[in-house]
């Protein structure tokens, strides 16, 4: 089912298109909290509030081009607003590999998983350590893909300044990556 | 003559140090439209000249595709398998099922209309609606009227006291006339309320059997 049309169902009070709507984005919904937010239970209960929050907005909602980028949006006010309560920032120290990454134990992994785990947690940790203007940039359109317009508009910046800061993350990110594991490449 | 081999690896950086600076900060900031193949060719001829050369652009050079791709990993990350019921539970569960857009309006007509001061509130209105559109009326005071009433003050806006005295000699006798008339009808009726029990004959109440008691006679009340 197309998305313009699971939208429509959802604003009919539809409960299975809500359903499927809910499923289809959680992973993005979830894995935007959990850059966010310091630890996965706090992630969980932001993305919760995030799809509640959609539900009660679905009729204010129109445009269906857009509406990855508006549930992103709404996600990530979401979270700072909960920083800004807690008066902290997204995790700017080292964390647990498997709490950072959702991974179980590298232990109980086959060698390639492994592989694939030790470099997201080194990456991870990567984005833990990168200035707070950068990383938002960063999560933003590297990770969720969004475009510089997009990502302009939710953070209310020039456009310009969007790409320079993306350039600018990209080039710290790697720059960190490569200090943690000089053997990281492709 | 001297060939490039001759020289020292680091002449060309012992060179800049001494002259521009380091040009490093000039090709990370056009690395990753490098790496993108996003630059013209004059760009991409001096950066990919500094990349080879230089060791630490190289490398950045080399992690920054990887890390294009790992990052996309982190889109999207599956929560525990009991988010979506958690959500669902939030969301229809506590909330009532939506409605079609025309029931939702009508029920907010009905609780509109249901509240206890609405009565008052369109009387009001009606009673604005009916002055816009056919006048306020003006009663009548014996012969005069309300309009002749400010013409009188009008015309004696210089001499407030006469005009005062003016109206009352032709608004004011009738005004008392009228509140004589109600006065005693007023008083009539309150004389008949006061009579009309006796007159008809009710019976009084019953004496009750603790009327002649005193009231500590009674232990609970005295407490």
């Amino acid at each position: 089912m197309e998305l313009p049309e699971l939208l429509d169902r959802c604003r009919s009070g539809d409960r299975l298109a809500w359903e499927t709507l809910v499923r289809q984005f959680q992973g993005r919904v979830y894995g935007l909290a959990r850059q966010y937010a310091s630890d996965p239970e706090e992630a969980r209960d932001l993305a919760q509030e995030a799809f509640v929050r959609v539900w009660r907005s679905l009729n204010t909602f129109r445009g269906h081009e857009t509406f990855v980028s508006w549930l992103l949006m709404l996600t990530r006010n979401l979270c700072v607003d909960q920083l800004r309560r807690k008066a902290a920032r997204p995790p700017a120290q080292d964390v647990d590999s498997r709490t950072a990454t959702g991974l179980a134990d590298p232990a109980d992994l086959p060698d390639e998983e492994l592989v694939i785990a030790r470099r997201r947690s080194l990456v991870q940790r990567a984005i833990a350590r990168m200035t707070e203007r950068n990383r938002e940039v960063l999560i933003l359109q590297e990770i969720h893909g969004l475009k510089v317009e997009e990502v302009a508009s939710i953070l209310k910046l020039p456009v310009g300044t969007v790409k320079s800061r993306a350039s600018r993350a990209r080039i710290e990110l790697a720059r960190t990556v490569l200090e943690l594991d000089p053997s990281y490449q492709a | 003559m001297a060939t490039d081999s001759e020289l020292p690896d680091d002449f060309t950086a012992r060179v800049l140090r001494r002259t521009s600076g380091s040009a490093c900060e000039a090709a990370e900031l056009l690395l990753p439209a490098f790496v993108e193949g996003g630059l013209e060719r004059t760009e991409r001829e001096l950066v990919g000249g500094h990349v080879r050369n230089c060791r630490a652009c190289g490398a950045l050079a080399a992690a920054l595709p990887a890390l294009a791709s790992d990052l996309r990993s982190f889109a999207e990350v599956a929560p525990d398998p009991a988010f979506v019921d958690d959500v669902l539970a939030l969301t229809c569960d506590a909330l009532p099922e939506r409605l079609p857009r025309d029931m939702r309006w009508r029920g907010r007509l009905q609780v509109l209309l249901l509240r206890p001061r609405f009565s008052l509130e369109a009387a009001f209105a009606a009673s604005i609606l009916f002055g816009l559109f056919f006048g306020v009326p003006e009663p009548r005071f014996g012969s005069g009227t309300y309009a002749a009433l400010a013409d009188e003050l009008r015309a004696g806006a210089r001499e407030p006291v006469a005009a005062v005295h003016r109206l009352w000699d032709r608004a004011g006798e009738p005004v008392v006339e009228s509140l004589e008339t109600t006065g005693e009808g007023l008083l009539r009726t309150a004389r008949d309320l006061a009579r009309s029990p006796v007159e008809a004959g009710s019976p009084s109440p019953a004496p009750s059997p603790h009327d002649g008691a005193h009231p500590t006679d009674s232990p609970g009340e005295n407490r």
